[in-house]
């Protein structure tokens, strides 16, 4: 799955996460070390960075879940639920009532998006676009119910944040600058806020409109930010499918702001996106 | 830039209802834009947009008074300087409700455009565009479909 729209690009290898120094500021008990893990599932990097003191047995039951949903869901793995039913060995109509979740999910993004955003491509069924959002918000899940209140949940640049780098310090998370990867463009400051980003990479990349012939490129890539990870991509993916337009379209989604890049290097944000702003 | 009208339409109808709203109903006016869009309508119902000259306002922040249209409250500021419009605050909007919230953001987007400036920042991770698969490509298709 995670099969994705998406696949990290080696350059997100080059950005370590921040280890601080020990912290003990025992008037308010904050006593914490964020430690980074890391595996590749679904062909792209999970990057958790966690409080040194989490149990080894949740940071495995997260990654555990991450794998499982990879198994199920994937169109790289031929036993996955998804490729049986793409080959037609399962009827969609009698999918796991998780992935009929799913399904309604992605029926009600469709309509959010105003079409722009669909897990039926020309009749084939490809749930990958909404998959790698929803599999964030699973897996952070458990560690919200673990109580671990303050982390950072990334796979290939999309993230849901929770609580503080550091006491009251908000997670810094930066914009890439399109064909540059080592230069940020913008930096977040974020809590409890998830963002996504959807784009092209590589210069003279195009995309390719095949009914029309023509090519999108108004837009370098376009990155949301809001309350829900799953949301924020679904709206990344769509906002940058409409191209220009999509800034635009975003303005008008509660709760949800972005901010795009434009072929000319100039950035469009939302009125709602400084509030982020480092 | 031709995507952009909308927006340039809509700051310059903005403009239009800060002055309409300070100079009142009665002043006389002098061109200063023409526009062809017809985005006007959506917030403003039928009522024309006013054109009216900056160059008779002194130079300072005006605010205009509350203007109520079909969808709600408005009311914006503007900063003259030098005989122009350099800003236009929209103070007020119609937000009270959900369908309110589009049809007003469709009126007066306020996109912000800057040119990009790289930060010198230390992030805890970083989020940017990443290759575009074929699973993208596929959905971008059946956008252009629907």
């Amino acid at each position: 799955m995670l099969t994705v729209l998406e696949y990290a690009s080696a350059s997100v290898l080059v950005f370590q996460p921040i280890h601080t120094t020990k912290k003990t500021l025992k008037m308010t008990g904050w006593d914490t070390n964020m430690k980074s893990h890391t595996q590749i599932i679904m062909g792209m990097p999970v990057i958790l960075q966690l409080p040194d003191k989490t149990p080894q047995r949740l940071i495995d039951d997260v990654f555990g879940r991450l794998v499982e949903i990879d198994q199920r869901y994937s169109t790289y793995i031929s036993t996955s639920e998804v490729s049986k039913i793409r080959g037609g060995d399962i009827d969609i109509s009698k999918a796991s009532e998780e992935l009929l979740g799913i399904l309604d999910l992605a029926e009600f993004a469709k309509k959010q998006t105003n079409g722009y955003f669909d897990v039926f491509h020309e009749g084939e069924f490809d749930p990958s676009g909404i998959v790698k959002g929803w599999a964030i918000a699973q897996a952070a899940a458990i560690l919200d119910r673990a109580e671990i209140d303050d982390f950072l949940f990334e796979i290939a640049g999309d993230m849901r944040s929770s609580g503080y780098f550091e006491l009251g310090l908000p997670w810094k998370v930066g914009i890439r600058a399109p064909f540059e990867p080592s230069k940020i463009v913008k930096v977040l400051s974020i809590s409890g806020a998830c963002i996504a980003t959807s784009g092209t990479s590589e210069r003279g990349q195009h995309i390719y409109d095949p009914l029309h012939g023509g090519s999108i490129e108004d837009i370098l890539s376009i990155s949301v930010v809001g309350p829900d990870i799953m949301w924020a991509d679904i709206y990344a993916t769509a906002a940058f499918a409409m191209g220009r337009s999509g800034i635009e379209w975003l303005e008008k989604v509660p709760d949800y702001d972005g901010f795009a890049i434009l072929p000319d290097m100039t950035g469009i944000s939302t009125s709602g996106f400084s509030k982020y702003l480092a | 830039m031709k995507r952009y009208f909308p927006l340039l339409v809509a700051i310059i109808l903005a403009s239009g209802l800060a002055l309409y709203v300070l100079a009142g109903k009665s002043s006389a006016v002098s061109t200063i834009q023409s526009s062809p869009n017809t985005d006007e309508s959506s917030f403003m119902g039928s009522t024309p947009a006013p054109k009216i000259s900056a160059s008779k306002l002194a130079d300072g922040t005006h605010t205009g008074k509350v203007v109520t249209t079909d969808y709600g409250d408005i009311q914006v500021a503007i900063v003259v300087a030098g005989g122009k419009i350099t800003e236009v605050d929209v103070l007020k909007q119609p937000g009270s409700e959900r369908r309110s919230i589009e049809i007003n953001a469709n009126a007066i987007p306020q996109l912000k455009s800057e040119v990009l400036v790289a930060q010198a920042s230390i992030v805890n991770a970083i989020s940017g565009a990443s290759f575009t698969s074929e699973g993208f490509l596929k959905t971008l298709s059946s956008a252009f479909s629907s």
